[in-house]
């Protein structure tokens, strides 16, 4: 079990099929947005509807420059959505290499990854991604999603080298690496499918990871800039009074809070797979 | 078991009651402690380094001019100035020279007393080009201080002018004895700096960069000891904070109150507001320099005809409207209406986005690119716009501007830098439009330094965008060396004109500040151009006092 | 037991020193070299420039760089910084007591109260109200901290006033051994809104370890000794159950070093995250790094305590690597 974020605690009785539908609705939303949305997420309609509540026009208000808060949203989801998956796959890939990596090396080599990933896990993530912000300047929605990917490999690593370290003690592949299969094809054939309901789970955590990170970094300022939405800089948009603009900051928590809760329970679902198939001693 | 029990209920009543009342007597109410809040930190604490409306505040409490300007606020002749180091003064034959006579009682905050020196130090650091102050190019009128003796400076200026005494007040004089050692330049990172000794009826007692700074008044004070026994400036990362501060009353000033906030202190009846004049006004500044290269004229700006067309891009009014509702006028020129000097009848580009487009398309700017932008010859239409991020009102305003010129086919890529930092790109160029914003003064000389050209000598410190007009600064000249009123109202009339003609900003709004102070201090009258300066008159109601009102034992 | 020991320590001390050269990679890596450029800003003295480029080497090759930072960290020298015209180590050692108080605070809250209620969660399972408030928990863990904490101080302080908005003490109140409550009431909403989010997290993981253990062979061993119900809570299934929840404190001292940004902006409380954050936007590169850097080495310290811990908790974990 080791380190892993939200493991060990069994969500019994909630169904990853509506959590899993939830995110696939999210991401369609995600792509299809611009023919969702109502309007253009940056117009300025009418300068004098600022900070309007929920409506029959803006069916969920305007912001402080009267824009239409539904189409920010829905924008915004691209935005989120679109940083915390092309996060995950960077973390996924790297978490992957290391982890694979240290199984298969051992030894020595096992020793030093595992130190580096230490060191890596060191750092308080949203801080180090703020140094490299403050290095750069606005480092753009593209290099953000890399930075937040390339800092949040490190639990899809450890996951990665206990489950190949399993697959690899495995009778079957014992059995293939006595009978001298070459190491490669061992990686890719046998243990790359058995690490599938991991490597889930995995990018399903970072995912839940990601999201909040990115809209934190939003809220601050550091993340997305004005005038492009994200579901942050929506909610940083009525801080100078949340209670009063309260559908700034309701409706963004809301899609926050569901995707997070959404992740971590498909993520459950894959590690409990993955639990399994380690208890019936299979996974090549 | 009861009987013993209630003589004991009682006793310990009595013992309860004598200790409230008893400490009721020991908290004598003091003069009380002013807390002003604020979003951004004073940047300086001596006069000649300040920029900043925190830093004026700061440096204004612990520092006393030679002379102040009235109530009346009247900058022509010597009317109505009142005392402050200087006791009096007394005009040469011809004009150009002005002795003041030192009061003898006032004294440094160290003990030393105030000197004929001292005065020539103030002056010498406002001119020190190293120092960066923002009154060089008002002072361009004093051409050197004289010490005549322990007592008594003359000032000599290079030629008469309506406005000799207003620029005597801008010099605030610095200890000399301890400030001449300082190299040149050095003031900035000198101790002195970090702790200063002033003349003002307050002293400074600690402070926390970024947090909190700390007064205290001078018991001895020249001028008598000071209303309020303590000011504190207390910062507070958002503005939303600082103005919740005020409902809570963990402050008791806030200098301007957005529009929703003026409507919520109804609800608070602790809270009392104060609506004045302003002194400052925002703008949409161009850059006439490529900011790349700041020998060369800009690519695109240099030319009077995009800039008329970016001006009819914005329609001002319905972005004052959103941003301050009734309590803003949108800008009328590079003054405000509360200076004399200023000229309300001219007419500014109208927000006309049709003759904007028609403008912008007459210059070449024809093509469109796939996010609209407008192109010519392969470039596009982008502008880099500089922001001050502590500034609320600016951010918001940058983003409505960014949205209408996106409507015309202009991307504008919105820059928010903090406090010190925009400063200095302010000043490095490194920008195509800024989102300025100058403090006034009730004389209009400010804007020497904001817009005057920099070939003129000690002019255009602050005109980082490089406007430069003979006409326009010719005009101004003759404005200030007329010795009355009517003669130079009509030059500044036509300088007002040739920079309206120009363009080389966006006028885009003038607050009309309502400010809130909490309503147990009795206000003197309101000083719209610098209202700290009248804290030490404060008056606290002594039945109204907090326990932070209390004076503080003697140390 | 002293060989783990070992072992942990000397891990430690790789890690640290890997964390010191990711830190110095960033700053060098960084474009346009900040960490340097600003040394050039006009309230850095010429004195302090000239002395500041020659101890962090500055046109030396890297590997040499490398060396004089390293033990100028180790001496405690961070760097300049301009925003606040002093050494940075200063800044940070004026502002880390403060953080250190809120984290610490946060820190203890949340695993006594987390892990108190997991395990009153874990013990009575079937109970409505504990079901109830696992739902309750999954939320709160899902709202996103920032949001929380302008809740937090937008209702309970400024509207209800229970508590003051923002600060860490009010001005010109009680300062020494008198002060204290008046800390402490500056405490309260920060030190909670830090806590929930972990608390919540703790409680499931102390819940989840004490399902597991309530109906070990040990526990019923214990009850048909006539032991009462609460000293088998607390005696036999908690030591048990505490081992999960010790592995997963280690990981979570580093997220609550990062939260505490967030915390501290919303709040207005003088610690180390505000001062990051400022120095983000004052450009001042060497705080920002310095701060970075004294973190990180605290989660390593903080990491390597609890390891420490679980090796006394859990003597399984002795022969693990």
């Amino acid at each position: 079990m080791g380190r892993s974020a939200a493991a060990g605690a069994p969500l019994t009785g909630r169904n990853p099929r509506v959590a899993i539908a939830l995110l696939v609705l999210l991401v369609v939303v995600a792509i299809a947005a611009p023919w969702f949305a109502p309007s253009d997420p940056r117009a300025q309609p009418d300068l004098a509807r600022i900070w309007e509540a929920p409506s029959a026009t803006h069916l969920l208000g305007t912001d402080s420059a009267a824009r239409d808060v539904l189409s920010r949203l829905l924008y915004g989801s691209r935005v989120t959505i679109g940083i915390a998956t092309l996060a995950v796959l960077v973390s996924l890939t790297l978490g992957t290499l290391v982890g694979a990596s240290a199984a298969v090396l051992r030894g020595v080599g096992d020793a030093v990854l595992m130190r580096i990933t230490d060191a890596m896990l060191a750092f308080p993530r949203l801080l180090l991604v703020i140094l490299v912000v403050a290095g750069t300047g606005d480092p753009g929605t593209f290099s953000l999603a890399i930075l937040i990917g390339a800092t949040g490999w490190m639990t899809t690593s450890r996951l990665v080298r206990q489950e190949t370290r399993r697959l690899l003690a495995t009778d079957h592949l014992r059995a293939a690496r006595a009978l001298g299969v070459p190491r490669r094809r061992l990686l890719t054939r046998h243990v790359l499918p058995g690490l599938a309901p991991t490597l889930a789970a995995a990018a399903v955590l970072s995912f839940a990871a990601a999201v909040p990170l990115e809209t934190g970094l939003s809220f601050l300022g550091l993340g997305v800039r004005a005038p492009f939405p994200s579901w942050g800089n929506i909610i940083a948009d009525a801080d100078s009074r949340p209670l009063a603009h309260w559908w700034l900051v309701l409706f963004p928590t809301i899609a926050i809070a569901l995707t997070v809760i959404a992740a971590n329970v498909v993520a459950e679902g894959f590690a409990r797979r993955a639990r399994e198939d380690a208890a019936s001693g299979g996974g090549a | 078991m009861r009987r013993a029990f209630l003589p004991s209920v009682l006793k310990t009543a009595a013992l309860i009651l004598a200790a409230i009342g008893c400490t009721g007597d020991e908290a004598e109410s003091g003069g009380g402690t002013v807390i002003i809040s604020s979003a951004a930190d004073a940047d300086a604490l001596l006069p000649p380094l300040r920029t900043s409306v925190g830093g004026r505040m700061m440096s204004e409490l612990l520092f006393d001019p030679l002379v102040e300007v009235g109530p009346e606020l009247n900058t022509f002749g010597d009317a109505g100035f009142a005392s402050r180091l200087a006791k009096s003064w007394s005009w040469s034959a011809d004009s150009l020279v002005i002795t003041f006579a030192l009061d003898p009682s006032a004294h440094w905050e160290d003990g030393h007393a105030v000197v004929g020196r001292d005065v020539r130090a103030g002056f010498a650091a406002i001119r020190e080009p190293a120092n960066g102050s923002t009154t060089l190019s008002d002072v361009t009128e004093i051409d050197s201080v004289h010490v005549v003796d322990e007592h008594t400076v003359s000032m000599h200026f290079r030629a008469r002018s309506a406005e000799q005494m207003y620029t005597a007040s801008l010099v605030f004089p610095l200890p000399a004895h301890l400030v001449d050692t300082i190299p040149a330049g050095a003031l900035s990172t000198s101790a002195f700096a970090q702790h200063p000794v002033g003349s003002g009826r307050y002293r400074l007692v600690s402070r926390e960069p970024t947090v909190r700074i700390e007064l205290a008044a001078v018991a001895g004070h020249y001028r008598g000891r000071p209303g309020p026994d303590r000011v504190a400036l207390v910062v507070s990362k958002e503005p939303s904070t600082a103005i919740a501060k005020l409902w809570t009353e963990e402050a008791d000033v806030f200098d301007v109150l957005p529009p929703p906030d003026v409507a919520e202190a109804a609800m608070h009846p602790h809270v009392q507001l104060v609506r004045t004049l302003g002194f400052d006004y925002t703008f949409v500044g161009f850059n006439f320099r490529d900011p790349r290269d700041t020998s060369r004229a800009h690519p695109v700006l240099a030319d009077v005809r995009l800039r008329r067309a970016i001006a009819q891009s914005i329609d001002g009014t319905s972005i004052v409207r959103a941003l301050f509702d009734t309590l803003a006028r949108p800008g009328a020129g590079p003054f405000v209406r509360a200076q004399a000097a200023g000229d309300t009848t001219l007419v500014h580009p109208a927000f006309d986005a049709t003759a904007a487009n028609a403008a912008l398309d007459a210059l070449g700017w024809t093509k469109r690119g796939r996010d609209g932008t407008r192109m010519r010859a392969g470039q596009r239409l982008v502008l880099r716009a500089l922001v001050p991020a502590p500034s609320a009102n600016r951010v918001r305003a940058a983003v409505l501007v960014q949205e209408q010129l996106r409507g015309v086919g202009i991307d504008m890529h919105v820059e928010k830098v903090d406090g010190q930092a925009f400063g200095a790109a302010r000043d490095a160029g490194a920008w195509d439009l800024i989102f300025g914003g100058w403090g006034t003064t009730p004389s209009i000389r400010g804007i020497r330094g904001t817009w005057g050209g920099r070939a003129h000598k000690g002019w255009g410190r602050l005109n980082s965008g490089n406007y430069a007009s003979t006409a326009f600064d010719a005009a101004l000249e003759a404005g200030f060396s007329s010795l009355d009123t009517a003669t130079a109202r009509g030059h500044f009339r036509d300088a007002f004109r040739t920079i309206t003609d120009d363009v080389p900003a966006i006028w885009l709004y003038e607050v009309m500040p309502v400010s809130a102070v909490n309503a147990r201090f009795t206000l003197p009258r309101w000083r719209p151009e610098a209202w700290w300066r009248t804290i030490a008159d404060w008056r606290l109601d002594p039945s109204r006092a907090m326990p932070r009102d209390a004076r503080p034992k003697a140390k | 037991m002293r060989a783990a020991l070992l072992l942990r320590l000397g891990q430690a001390a790789l890690v640290v020193l890997l964390v010191v050269a990711t830190c110095f990679a960033l700053i060098r890596l960084a474009p346009g070299d900040p960490f340097f450029s600003a040394l050039d800003e006009s309230t850095v003295t010429p004195e302090q420039r000239a002395e500041q480029r020659a101890r962090f080497g500055y046109d030396r090759p890297v590997v040499e760089q490398f060396v004089r930072y390293a033990t100028n960290v180790a001496r405690g020298e961070f760097g300049w910084s301009h925003s606040r015209g002093e050494p940075v180590s200063l800044a940070l050692a004026a502002t880390i007591p403060k953080s250190l108080l809120l984290v610490g605070t946060a820190f203890l809250l949340a695993f006594s109260v987390g892990t108190a209620i997991g395990a009153w969660q874990g013990w009575n399972r079937e109970s409505l109200l504990a079901r109830a408030t696992d739902g309750v928990g999954l939320v709160l863990v899902s709202i996103p901290d920032f949001v929380l904490a302008v809740l937090a101080l937008m209702g309970p302080a400024l509207a209800w006033r229970l508590f003051p908005v923002g600060g860490m003490r009010t001005e010109f109140g009680p300062t020494g051994p008198a002060g204290v409550p008046d800390l402490l009431h500056h405490l309260v909403l920060p030190a909670l809104t830090l806590a929930v989010p972990i608390a919540a997290v703790a409680a499931r993981l102390q819940r989840a370890a004490m399902l597991g253990v309530r109906d070990a062979d040990f526990v019923r061993a214990a009850r048909a000794r006539g032991a009462s119900e609460t000293r088998i809570v607390t005696r036999h299934a908690l030591r048990n159950a505490l081992v999960p929840v010790l592995a997963y404190a280690g990981v979570q001292f580093s997220a609550l070093i990062g939260g505490v940004v967030i915390i501290e902006q919303v709040f207005d409380w003088p610690g180390m995250g505000r001062l990051m954050l400022g120095a983000v936007q004052a450009r001042d590169y060497p705080l920002v790094a310095g701060a970075v850097l004294v973190s990180s080495l605290a989660t390593v310290v903080g990491t390597m305590v609890a390891d420490i811990a679980l090796l006394w908790a859990d003597p399984r974990q002795r022969g693990r690597p």
